[in-house]
């Protein structure tokens, strides 16, 4: 059975002893250093008016422009957002190519990047300026409680593929990186008021402002409440948990100061307070009240060895559970995440720039329904960075990271699991990452990215101590797997650019071929096995693996006239060779091959002039198969997701010079649309106007 | 890099701008936002020094031409650069704050190393080739995408140093 091959594989790198952990770590820490988005610590607006497009240093610490990242990055702009009509982060990834949004409701959306979606998507790495926010629970990211309001983002950047070794664990189908404007160097000051269709309501503030000459600070707030989607066919058990009052309200405060010469620090503050239906990662409908908030510090100088950055963050969430069919289950789930970085990144000679950094991060959930006690676990990790230019326009970057984590376990196994405390306090593993990415300017218009990588999702919290005793959800036993381990996530891939100045525009392609490897599924999808009790054993674990290749061709541009424009194709082909949804009836909504569609185009097409700003998108996707709960059991039934289209426009008057108005039409080429196995999508208007102040 | 020297001389033979490239206000408005990253940073008025040589009647044009192209002045960030005609063989005297070196001037590459060596000042070119020999500090290229060169020699010789961050995005020499 595949599953014991992997658990003996996972026992030899598991296995490793203590005293060979601690010599290994000395090892790492003696000679990596590892990489992680870092805060901002760089002057974006300065460099962009330099260098004339966007920049990040997200990818490899040091600052780099959009078309020199080592990794296929595609950036979305405040300017971008604006123009989109978006009040939300997904509706603003939903036009770029290669990125899959499938909308479960008025506030829940899951995101993949290049195949590979479904509910509670767990292959996606979503940070703040560095800061995690995807929950570690189900490792999973709920956007509603992202503390971070439209106008206040830079720049979105989204890295498509495995990028472990750059960002960090879990970044394998992608990482979304939202760069907020430095409270130092920006100054934003907007508010914001929208309402429309579907009661929807909402509104933002953002101000920021200098403390003498060496401080700043960024606040924000903002929230919605609205009427969500009607629940169309979905079962009676999942319409009757979904809260159709979807409230959201989020406050943010950065601050920044420069301390010394060259000695910069930052400090960061949210919280969070929300409700609203989803779609979760077995495939049913709940509701959620989510109250969340997160602290962070940190320091970055400038210094004869480098630049050093340390910083240290806290998340913090309480999450209640509205599901009928939990039969009275205490049905909420505390978590918390404490993360240290320390890098240093330094540039040698004229031709090497080398990144070392470490981190160490401290999780625990904390249910007695669900987990009947707490799970969390330690990780140490290093990585290093090296970047060589080579010579004019050649330049190859390799980056490594080793995630050591040890698993640690308090409260009741499942009676009936054969699992005992001793075996998730003794379980964990160590687990390497690697991105190389050679960028080769051929010509001063065409430039080459080869790139190769592997990228590490690590089980969630839930799927390594999720307990559920006989009794608890029918005559059956629930385990999380101790012994369960990292999946994996190969990717090669060639990109190639070419700008095209005579047409103001750039052309993007790429072809990449990927293997997932031991897949990590949550236990209920699981096949059961018979367990020491006799009774069906559902267990979280390794369930097989999974290959695709795809291309994406975009085109982008603009014209001084005012004009701008985007076209692109995306094609993603998957397959499964997992144990799942094998039986008579289907128990898990992974179904790879079929569960993102094959073709996606996207095209755009604005105009600016004067005070009115015009701009019509546009998305067609093939069909993909989704599920849907039959009732109030495990049972799923797959859902044809035929094929769409669907248009957003939007326009925007500047009325003075300080207040904006403008009108979004959201889907307006149809009333209703089923874009997932959920509630339909309704056609949307909204107004708003927006100060600038 | 010495390695890669052969091809590196190609490239930068390649992308070089040719004899009779034009300045344009680009040009210098992306020189001064570079200049921006000093770490004791240029501002307000910058006698910009367009150099020429008296003996070469093509250099002088040139020279006028850029400087009556620039008129009052070309503004970028907190610094504004005032454009003054200066003689080759004044470098070491002529009252600037800045030299730019027009791609014509290709035989006195050493004079003006030798003058913002002594006289700690920046030299900017759209000749990315004096930056390459170390006889100028900053080479710009504008199309059809903004590239930076950047000669540590030369810069290390003029006591100019840059912060960083611009010296991980630009080419150095």
């Amino acid at each position: 059975m595949p599953m014991h091959r992997t658990v003996a594989r996972f026992r030899s790198l598991g296995s490793v002893a203590p005293v060979r952990r601690v010599a290994l770590a000395a090892a790492i820490l003696g000679s990596l250093a590892g990489p992680q988005a870092t805060a901002q610590d760089i002057d974006y607006q300065a460099l962009e008016q330099l260098f004339g497009e966007p920049v990040t240093s997200s990818a490899t610490g040091k600052p780099q422009r959009a078309s020199n990242v080592p990794a296929n990055m595609e950036i979305i702009t405040q300017d971008d957002i604006r123009r989109s009509g978006a009040t939300s982060i997904p509706d603003a990834l939903q036009f770029v190519t290669g990125v899959d949004v499938q909308r479960y409701g008025i506030a829940d959306a899951e995101v993949g990047i290049r195949g590979y979606n479904q509910p509670y998507n767990p292959r996606l790495l979503v940070l703040v300026n560095g800061r995690q926010v995807y929950s570690d629970d189900y490792g999973h990211v709920s956007w509603p409680t992202i503390p971070v309001q439209l106008a206040e983002i830079r720049q979105i950047e989204v890295i498509k593929g495995p990028n472990s070794a750059l960002y960090g664990f879990n970044a394998v189908g992608g990482v979304i990186n939202i760069v907020t404007y430095d409270p130092l160097h920006d100054r934003v000051n907007s508010a914001t008021l929208q309402g429309g269709t579907q009661n929807y309501l909402g509104g933002s503030v953002v101000g920021s402002g200098r403390i003498g000459d060496n401080a700043g600070v960024r606040v924000s707030a903002g929230g919605i409440q609205a009427r969500d989607f009607g629940s169309g066919t979905l079962s009676s058990s999942d319409a009757s948990n979904r809260d159709l009052s979807p409230q959201i309200g989020n406050f943010n405060i950065d601050a920044r100061a420069r301390v010394a010469p060259g000695v910069e620090a930052f400090a960061e503050a949210s919280m969070g307070d929300s409700r609203y239906a989803e779609k979760n990662f077995s495939g049913t409908f709940e509701t959620v009240s989510a109250r969340t908030n997160s602290l962070r510090a940190g320091v970055n100088a400038d210094t004869g060895i480098g630049l050093l950055s340390l910083s240290a963050y806290r998340n913090e969430q309480l999450i209640a559970v509205t599901d009928t069919t939990l039969n009275g289950l205490p049905a909420w789930v505390s978590e918390n995440v404490y993360v240290v970085q320390a890098s240093d990144l330094v540039k040698l000679g004229s031709d090497h720039t080398v990144r070392v950094g470490l981190e160490y991060r401290n999780n625990a959930a904390t249910a007695p329904g669900f987990l009947h006690g707490s799970i969390g676990y330690e990780v140490y990790a290093a990585s290093l960075m090296w970047d060589w230019a080579i010579a004019p326009g050649l330049e190859l970057t390799n980056a490594v990271r080793v995630d050591d984590l040890h698993l640690s376990y308090a409260g009741t196994p499942a009676a009936g699991s054969g699992f005992t405390v001793g075996d998730y306090n003794h379980a964990g593993f160590a687990v390497p990452s690697f991105n190389s990415g050679l960028v080769f300017a051929a010509t001063d218009k065409d430039t080459l990215r080869l790139i190769v990588a592997r990228g590490v999702q690590v089980p969630s919290l839930v799927d390594f101590g999720i307990q559920g005793s006989a009794g608890q959800y029918g005559p059956l036993v629930v385990a999380g797997n101790p012994d369960i381990h990292p999946s994996t996530v190969d990717n090669v891939e060639l990109d190639y650019d070419r700008a095209m100045p005579s047409i103001g525009s750039t052309l993007r392609t790429a072809l990449f071929a990927q293997r997932t490897q031991d897949i990590i599924s949550e236990p209920f999808a699981v096949p059961p096995v018979v367990g020491p009790s006799g009774l069906p054993l559902f267990l979280a674990g390794n369930v097989g693996s999974s290959d695709a290749v795809g291309v994406e061709i975009g085109l982008k541009g603009h014209s001084d006239s005012g004009y701008r424009w985007n076209a692109s194709y995306a094609f993603v082909a998957t397959t499964n060779d997992t144990v799942l949804n094998q039986g008579a009836v289907d128990t898990s909504p992974i179904d790879y091959a079929h569960s993102a569609p094959r073709h996606v185009v996207t095209a755009g097409i604005g105009y600016t002039r004067d005070k009115v700003e015009l701009d019509l998108m546009g998305r067609w996707q093939s069909s993909y198969l989704d599920f849907q709960a039959t009732g109030p059991s495990i049972v799923l039934e797959p859902v044809e997701i035929r094929n769409y289209v669907t248009l957003n426009a939007r326009v925007g008057y500047r009325l003075t010079e300080n207040l904006t108005l403008a009108l979004t039409a959201q889907q307006f080429n149809t009333s209703r649309l089923l874009q997932a196995a959920g509630p339909p999508v309704d056609r949307r208007f909204l107004a708003s106007a927006t100060a600038h102040f | 890099m010495r390695f890669w020297a052969p091809a590196a001389i190609a490239y930068v033979v390649l992308l070089s701008a040719p004899a009779h490239a034009e300045v344009t206000p680009v040009d210098l408005q992306i020189a001064a936002r570079a200049l921006g990253f000093m770490e004791r940073p240029l501002s307000g008025n910058v006698r910009l020094g367009i150099v020429f040589d008296p003996a070469d009647q093509r250099s002088a044009g040139d020279a006028t031409a850029i400087a009556k192209l620039l008129g009052d002045g070309v503004t970028a960030g907190n610094l504004v650069f005032k454009p003054v005609l200066m003689d080759i063989n004044q470098a070491m005297t002529a009252p600037i704050d800045a030299f730019f070196l027009p791609v014509g001037i290709k035989d006195h590459g050493m004079k003006i190393s030798k003058a913002t060596a002594s006289r700690k000042l920046p030299c900017i070119t759209l000749n990315i080739g004096q930056v390459q020999d170390g006889n100028c500090v900053l080479g710009i290229q504008v199309l059809p995408k903004i590239e930076i060169y950047l000669s540590r020699a030369a810069a290390e010789g003029s006591d100019i140093t840059f912060v960083p961050v611009f010296r991980m995005m630009v080419t150095e020499f």
